[in-house]
C-alpha cells in the first residue's frame, strides 16, 4: 500500500484521444494506490470498491476470494483488516452501509451478503421464499438505506428494506441489450447500464419501468461495465476495455474522458467498478492492474 | 408568372417547362442534354442496343445524371453516385423500413445496376439468382448441396425477398414470417397438423425449426435440429397440444434447459465466473435455438458473430489491427474464451500464460525474463506476462504490441534505454 500526496503529485492524467473539447472539462487527478493488506499480502485482480462513513474503504479483492477493508485519511488508504468468509467465497463487488456494514455480491453464488466490518457474515441479502438460479448482476444502495438489486433473471431491479421485505420494483423493457450495472442518484433515479446496446435507461423516483435516454453512450466508449451517480447529477461510466472513466452529466453529454489503458499509476487496466466517497475523491478498482486507486474529482 | 401560370405549368409537369426555359437561357444547340454526347462517346452505340436501357439514357438526357462540364465526383457525375440514383428512385427504400440491402443502404447501386443498359431486366448486371449468389455464395452453396429445396428457390430470390428493402419484415422478406410462408402452405389442412404433432404453428416463426432455402433433413429442417424436436417429443419443453397455452414452455429461461443439460449447467453454476447472458431472463436462448439451427450446437450464428453481437469493442479492435490474431480472425472465440462460465477473468480458459504458451512456442521468448521472478516494474503487484507486451484482439503495431516494438515497447519498463 502507498499513499501519495496531491501536492506531490505531478503525473497528469493522459486524455483520450477523440474525447473532444469536452473532456477537458472534467478531471481525474490521481491521489493515491492501494496495493496490498497490512500484511504485505498484494491485491490480486480487485474488481469491487465501496465507499462508506468515517473514511472507510472496502474492497472485493476478488482473485484472492476476500474483501480488504482500509480507511482513507488525507488521502493516505491504510489498511485496517482482510478477511475471507465461506459463505461469500468470490466477492465481485462491495458496498457500505451507512451504519458501516459491508454488503458483497458474489460471483460463485450470484447473491448478495451482509458482513460486519470485522468479517461477521451477517446473512444474505434476497427475498424471502426466493426460488431459482439466484442471478444478481450488481446492486446499490441507495438514499435510504434500501438495496436494489439488479436481478437479470427476473429482469427487474427489485428494492429491498432493511428488513429484507421487497419494496419498489422496475421492470427491465422488452428492447434493450444487456444490463451489467446500475445506480440511484440521491432523488431516487434509477440509472440502468446497457454496455451491449451502449445506452442508458432511466427511471424516476416513482416509475415501474425504465425508459432510454435519446442519445446512446458518447463514441470511444469500448465497453462500459459500471456506472455511478454523485449528488449532483453526473454520472461516472466505467469504460473497462478502454481502460478509462468517463463522466456525463444530467443530460448525458460528455464532460470527460479521463485515464488511458496503461500500467503506471493513473493508468488503467481493464477497471472492473468505482465508488465515490463523497468529498471528492473516486476510487477505482483497477482490476488488470490487481491494485485500487484514488482520484480527487474536479475541474 | 402568375399563380394561373404556375398552375398550368405544374399541370403539365414543371420539369419540362423549366427544362425548354433552361434551353432557351443557355442557348443550348438542340441535343445538347445528351445527343451531342454521342459524337463522342460513340461507344454508346453499342450499349443503346442493348435489352434494358436506362430510361434517361433512352431519352438521350446524359445530363439528368451528369455534368457536361465538370464535377466533384467522377465519371461526371452530378453528385455522389446514391444520390444521383436516389433523385429519381427514392421509393425503392419505404420509411420506416423493417430492413434495406446493404449495398442500397450504402448507395452501390451499381454493384446490381448497370446504370446505362444490359442485358438483362432492370439493367441488372447478371439474370436472376446469379446475381444474388455472387455476394451470397454461403446461400447459394447450401442451395446446391440441400437434398431438399424449398420450391421457390427454384423461381429464383424475388419470390419472397424484396431486392432493396423491406418496410414490414427483416432479411428483405417481402412479408413477415409466417405471412409469407401461408400464402403457399395452408395451416387448416389435416396434413399440416398432423405434421406438427397438433400443436398450432399456424402462426409460429416458421424458421424456428425451418430453412427457408433448403436442407437435407426432410421437411427442410435446419441441418441441427435439437433433439426434442427429432425426437417428436416437443412436449419435454412445451405442455401437450390439447393444453391452454401449447406452445408455452414449461418453465423459463435457463430453469428449463437445466431439466436435460444439468452437466453443462451445473458446472457452469458452480464456477466462480457465470457468463451473465447465461442466467438472465433468455438463459441459454441469448446463443442458442431452442428448435433447429443451421448452426453446429445449436449455436444461433458463427460463433464469431454470435460473441460480436454483444463484443463489438473486440470485433472492431481485431479490425483495426495491424496484425490478425488467427483465433480472433476465424471468430473461434472458443479457444481462448469459456462461453458458459469459468474461473478466470475475461472467462479465460486457463490462467493467461498457460493459455497463450498451449499455441506460443515460449523458447522464442526466453531471452526475456517472464513469470514470478519478473515484476513489471510499472507496477509492483504485476509479473511480467504475455499481456505486458501484447493484446490478443488487436492493437496498431505489428507482433500485437501495445506500443511500437521498434521505438517505444521496450522502454515502457527499460526507462533507462529511452534515447
Amino acid at each position: 500500500m502507498s499513499g501519495i500526496g496531491r501536492s506531490g503529485m505531478v503525473l497528469a492524467l493522459a486524455v483520450a484521444a477523440g474525447a473532444g473539447i469536452a473532456a477537458e472539462a472534467f478531471r481525474l487527478r490521481p491521489v493515491g494506490v492501494a496495493y496490498a493488506d497490512g500484511k504485505g499480502t498484494a491485491l490480486r485482480a480487485p474488481e469491487g470498491v465501496g465507499c462508506g462513513p468515517d473514511g472507510l474503504l472496502a474492497v472485493a479483492d476478488t482473485g484472492n476470494g476476500r474483501v480488504v477493508v482500509y480507511e482513507v485519511r488525507d488521502e493516505e488508504i491504510v489498511p485496517r483488516t482482510d478477511f475471507a468468509l465461506p459463505e461469500l467465497p468470490y466477492p465481485l463487488r462491495v458496498r457500505v452501509e451507512s451504519k458501516g456494514d459491508l454488503l458483497v455480491l458474489d460471483g460463485r453464488l450470484r447473491k448478495v451478503g451482509r458482513v460486519s466490518a470485522r468479517g461477521e457474515f451477517r446473512g444474505y441479502v434476497e427475498p424471502a421464499g426466493t426460488q431459482g438460479i439466484a442471478a444478481t448482476r450488481g446492486f446499490k444502495i441507495d438514499g435510504r438505506g434500501d438495496v436494489a438489486l439488479l436481478d437479470v433473471a427476473g429482469a427487474r431491479v427489485l428494492f429491498l428494506g432493511a428488513d429484507g421485505r421487497p419494496g419498489r420494483e422496475i421492470r427491465f423493457p422488452d428492447a434493450c441489450g444487456f444490463f451489467s450495472d446500475l445506480a440511484v442518484d440521491g432523488k431516487g433515479t434509477v440509472f440502468l447500464l446497457d454496455g451491449v446496446g451502449r445506452r442508458l435507461f432511466t427511471a424516476g423516483p416513482d416509475d415501474k419501468a425504465v425508459r432510454p435516454r435519446p442519445a446512446a453512450l458518447p463514441d470511444g466508449v469500448d465497453f462500459a461495465s459500471s456506472i455511478e451517480a454523485d449528488g449532483a447529477g453526473r454520472l461516472f461510466l466505467v469504460d473497462q476495455n478502454g481502460g478509462a472513466i468517463v463522466i456525463l452529466d444530467a443530460d448525458g453529454s460528455m464532460l470527460g474522458r479521463q485515464s488511458m489503458m496503461g500500467w503506471r499509476e493513473g493508468q488503467l487496466r481493464y477497471p472492473a467498478s468505482i465508488c465515490l466517497d463523497g468529498k471528492g475523491l473516486l476510487f477505482v478498482a483497477d482490476r488488470g492492474n490487481n491494485r485500487v486507486q484514488a482520484f480527487s474529482v474536479g475541474r | 408568372m402568375d399563380r394561373a401560370l404556375l398552375l398550368l405549368a405544374l399541370a403539365l409537369g414543371w420539369p419540362a417547362v423549366g427544362r425548354a426555359a433552361d434551353d432557351e437561357a443557355y442557348r443550348l444547340k438542340p441535343g445538347a442534354k445528351g445527343r451531342v454526347c454521342l459524337t463522342c462517346h460513340s461507344e454508346f452505340a453499342e450499349v443503346l442496343g442493348r435489352p434494358s436501357v436506362h430510361t434517361p439514357v433512352k431519352a438521350g438526357d446524359c445530363s439528368d445524371c451528369h455534368d457536361p462540364h465538370a464535377a466533384d465526383h467522377a465519371d461526371l457525375l452530378a453528385d455522389a453516385p446514391e444520390k444521383v440514383c436516389l433523385a429519381c428512385h427514392g421509393g425503392v427504400v419505404p420509411a420506416g423500413a423493417k430492413s434495406v440491402h446493404r449495398v442500397v443502404g450504402e448507395g452501390a447501386c451499381a454493384r446490381c445496376h448497370d446504370p446505362h443498359a444490359s442485358g438483362h431486366p432492370n439493367q441488372l448486371l447478371k439474370a436472376g439468382a446469379d446475381l444474388c449468389l455472387g455476394c451470397h455464395g454461403d446461400v447459394g452453396k447450401a442451395i446446391e448441396t440441400a437434398r431438399f429445396r424449398h420450391a421457390p428457390v427454384s423461381r429464383g430470390c424475388l419470390a419472397c425477398h424484396d431486392p432493396h428493402a423491406s418496410g414490414t419484415a427483416p432479411f428483405l422478406l417481402k412479408k413477415s414470417v409466417p405471412g409469407l410462408c401461408v400464402a403457399c402452405h395452408r395451416t387448416d389442412l389435416p396434413a399440416f397438423t398432423a405434421a406438427h404433432l397438433g400443436y398450432p404453428v399456424g402462426k409460429s416463426n416458421c424458421g424456428s425449426c425451418h430453412d427457408p432455402h433448403g436442407s437435407s433433413v426432410p421437411g427442410i429442417l435446419r441441418a441441427n435440429p435439437h433433439a426434442p424436436m427429432a425426437g417428436e417429443t416437443c412436449d419435454a419443453c412445451h405442455p401437450g397440444p390439447d393444453a391452454a397455452a401449447p406452445l408455452a414452455t414449461k418453465r423459463q429461461g435457463v430453469d428449463l434447459c437445466r431439466d436435460c443439460h444439468s452437466d453443462v449447467l451445473d458446472e457452469a453454476l458452480s464456477r466462480n465466473r457465470i457468463h451473465w447472458p447465461v442466467v438472465d431472463r433468455r438463459g441459454c436462448l441469448n446463443c442458442h435455438e431452442p428448435h433447429a439451427a443451421r448452426v453446429a450446437g445449436l449455436l444461433s450464428g458463427a460463433p464469431g458473430d454470435l460473441c460480436g453481437g454483444c463484443h463489438r469493442d473486440a470485433v472492431e479492435r481485431q479490425a483495426k489491427s495491424r496484425v490478425k490474431h488467427p483465433p480472433v480472425q476465424k471468430g473461434e472465440c472458443g479457444a481462448c474464451h469459456e462461453p458458459h462460465a469459468g474461473n478466470e477473468v475475461h472467462l479465460l480458459t486457463k490462467p493467461e500464460g498457460e493459455l497463450c504458451g498451449a499455441c506460443h512456442d515460449w523458447a522464442r521468448h526466453s531471452a526475456h525474463p517472464m513469470g514470478a521472478k519478473a515484476i513489471d516494474p510499472r507496477d509492483r503487484n504485476l509479473e511480467v506476462g504475455c499481456g505486458s507486451c501484447h493484446r490478443s484482439h488487436g492493437t496498431p503495431f505489428k507482433a500485437l504490441s501495445h506500443f511500437d516494438p521498434d521505438r517505444e515497447l521496450c522502454v515502457q519498463c527499460h526507462e533507462g534505454l529511452k534515447r
